[in-house]
């Protein structure tokens, strides 16, 4: 047999277009050299049909025409990616600061989550208005203040031992109502559609979208109510009369006159430190003294001396435990204190610690 | 070929990561996508640092605005349209440079809408299609062509014969002439060929070849 029927013989073998051998081939003959054999047997496909040749074509073509697309240098990923990284701020150390929040986050996710099972297996005491709504019921833990945010954005902050009762959504509501045991600020989403009321003891208070505070303790005579931005209507429900506020005012209800009456107020600080953990005091009497300090730390604090009443007392604190607050209360005013430590009792329940406050003189 | 469904909820995944801030989900698309963009923008602008500046500003803003993304279905695409749109400001601010004039001429000349549209289209196209190449011909196809290693250094690092090499070259180029076939010469061609025509291409094709050859270091 002669070589070039030999060769014919082979190339008819790889004829059939759909054998992936001619791609080989091709590929070699674009990277590599053919020999000769290899070059007759490539030419002899391409000549068998006009599809090969088209096919051939197409594929130098392609090939020539990629070559726009390689680089004249090797990339250097480790400087591109410094670049970028350190103009986004990824990786940075910002990671850390992530971290926290997420924390922080977690605490308090907790906390509401602990309260929604809480009252989830005490369901009977809800709002009339839970309907097929479950009403949730967040608690703030003595000494501590918690954050909340409701469904719709609304922020609120409760002071120890306060506790805020609200459904879990709003949606198809007439209005956004919630119920306030203790001490709440809140930052009100705005909504024009559904007015958000609040429930605290003998007043309810209507706002459209605010801040204000809730001074509702069970242990006051009065419910005060202090507005920092925003207009908000209270209604005092045991006479359903009306009281708009404007900022910077203070409305009480006194308890036993049922009288509504708002007035001016200077230092709003007073009536909304406490969201951030401080304790202020600015001119008060003893009595409020008095209050403030027993829900916060929830001790009992009894005045012995009726001279005590006629002091006033200045002083903001933060994170401190009560016995240094009263010692700076008393170091400018006369004061003395005696602490009465907590008791446990026969049936296992401990008493409050108690603080007997005297006159120094 | 392409594989459309499995990159369709591969880019879903990988957009919702990083909408929520997930710099993993960030870096993924750094160490995917920078070379070929930077490939891309390298097509355009003809100068490579130029190019990865470029595509490092363009990775930059992705971040930037990851929680404003809407609608992508194709993650590439959409920053290959980032980059481009650079590219276009860039060759615009550097016409000093003679090599950018040259460039920018072409831009700016008298083309046909379709002709202007079509730049750069191939590369593109090419570029997505080389992306989702089966895994071995893309990284065969990429050495080869783009890295310039030869099909003996390839074989090294793949761990396969030179032959297995060149079978896996050959298939990228099989399955990528179907994707691209609109910007090959068989495209343009409506008659069919006759004895004639065959031998005429034949000789052209020669010409090419040895082109071809000597033009690939």
């Amino acid at each position: 047999m002669s070589p070039v029927s030999s060769i014919v013989c082979k190339s008819t073998q790889t004829m059939n277009p759909e054998n992936n051998e001619i791609y080989e081939l091709i590929a070699r003959s674009l990277t590599d050299r053919l020999t000769e054999e290899e070059s007759a047997v490539l030419e002899y496909w391409k000549l068998a049909a006009a599809e090969n040749l088209q096919e051939y074509n197409d594929i130098v073509a392609l090939w020539i025409k990629s070559g726009a697309l390689r680089l004249p240098e090797s990339l250097n990923f480790k400087t591109a990616q410094k670049q970028i990284y350190t103009r986004t701020g990824i990786y940075s150390g910002r990671k850390r600061v992530i971290t926290l929040l997420i924390q922080a986050a977690a605490v308090v996710v907790l906390a509401v989550i602990f309260s929604g099972v809480y009252s989830f297996l005490n369901r009977s005491n809800t709002s009339s208005n839970s309907n097929s709504l479950i009403a949730q019921e967040v608690k703030a833990a003595y000494g501590t203040q918690t954050k909340i945010a409701l469904s719709d954005g609304t922020i609120v902050y409760l002071n120890s031992g306060s506790k805020l009762i609200f459904p879990q959504s709003f949606a198809d509501q007439k209005q956004r109502h919630v119920t306030l045991d203790g001490e709440g600020y809140f930052e009100v989403a705005k909504n024009k559609e559904q007015p958000f009321v609040v429930s605290a003891r003998e007043l309810q208070i209507k706002v459209l979208g605010t801040k204000f505070n809730v001074d509702a303790y069970g242990n006051n005579s009065s419910v005060s109510v202090a507005l920092v931005e925003g207009s908000v209507e209270l209604q005092n429900k045991t006479n359903n009369e009306t009281l708009k506020l404007a900022p910077n005012q203070l409305a009480v209800l006194d308890a036993e006159s049922k009288t509504l009456v708002s007035d001016d107020v200077t230092d709003l600080n007073k009536y909304t430190a406490w969201i951030n953990g401080r304790i202020v005091f600015y001119g008060d009497p003893i009595q409020t003294v008095v209050k403030k300090l027993s829900n916060w730390y929830n001790i009992d604090i009894v005045i012995s001396d009726k001279k005590l009443e006629s002091y006033k007392f200045t002083g903001t604190f933060i994170n401190e435990p009560v016995e240094q607050v009263l010692n700076v209360l008393s170091l400018t005013s006369k004061m003395a204190f005696e602490v009465e430590p907590a008791v446990k009792q026969a049936d296992n329940t401990i008493t409050k610690r108690r603080i007997i406050l005297k006159s120094k003189i | 070929m392409i594989d459309q469904g499995h990159n369709r909820a591969n880019t879903a995944f990988i957009l919702e990561e990083l909408r929520k801030g997930n710099e993993r989900a960030f870096d993924f698309i750094f160490r995917e996508y920078y070379k070929p963009l930077v490939q891309f923008s390298y097509s355009i602008v003809k100068e490579q640092t130029a190019a990865e500046s470029i595509v490092q500003d363009v990775f930059i803003k992705l971040w930037e605005r990851r929680e404003t993304i809407e609608n992508v279905t194709n993650l590439l695409s959409y920053m290959m349209v980032m980059v481009r749109n650079q590219c276009v400001d860039f060759l615009r601010k550097e016409k000093s440079s003679s090599k950018m004039y040259a460039a920018l001429r072409m831009e700016e000349s008298g083309n046909t809408t379709e002709e202007q549209i079509s730049l750069n289209e191939f590369e593109e196209k090419l570029l997505k299609s080389i992306m989702n190449l089966p895994e071995r011909c893309r990284k065969a196809m990429e050495m080869s062509r783009f890295e310039g290693f030869s099909n003996k250094e390839i074989a090294e690092q793949m761990q396969i014969s030179v032959k297995g090499v060149e079978a896996l070259i050959g298939r990228a180029l099989k399955l990528l002439r179907v994707e691209l076939s609109e910007f090959l010469p068989s495209f343009a061609s409506e008659k069919p060929g006759n004895k004639a025509s065959i031998l005429f291409s034949v000789l052209l094709s020669k010409l090419r070849i040895r082109k071809a050859l000597s033009a690939n270091p």
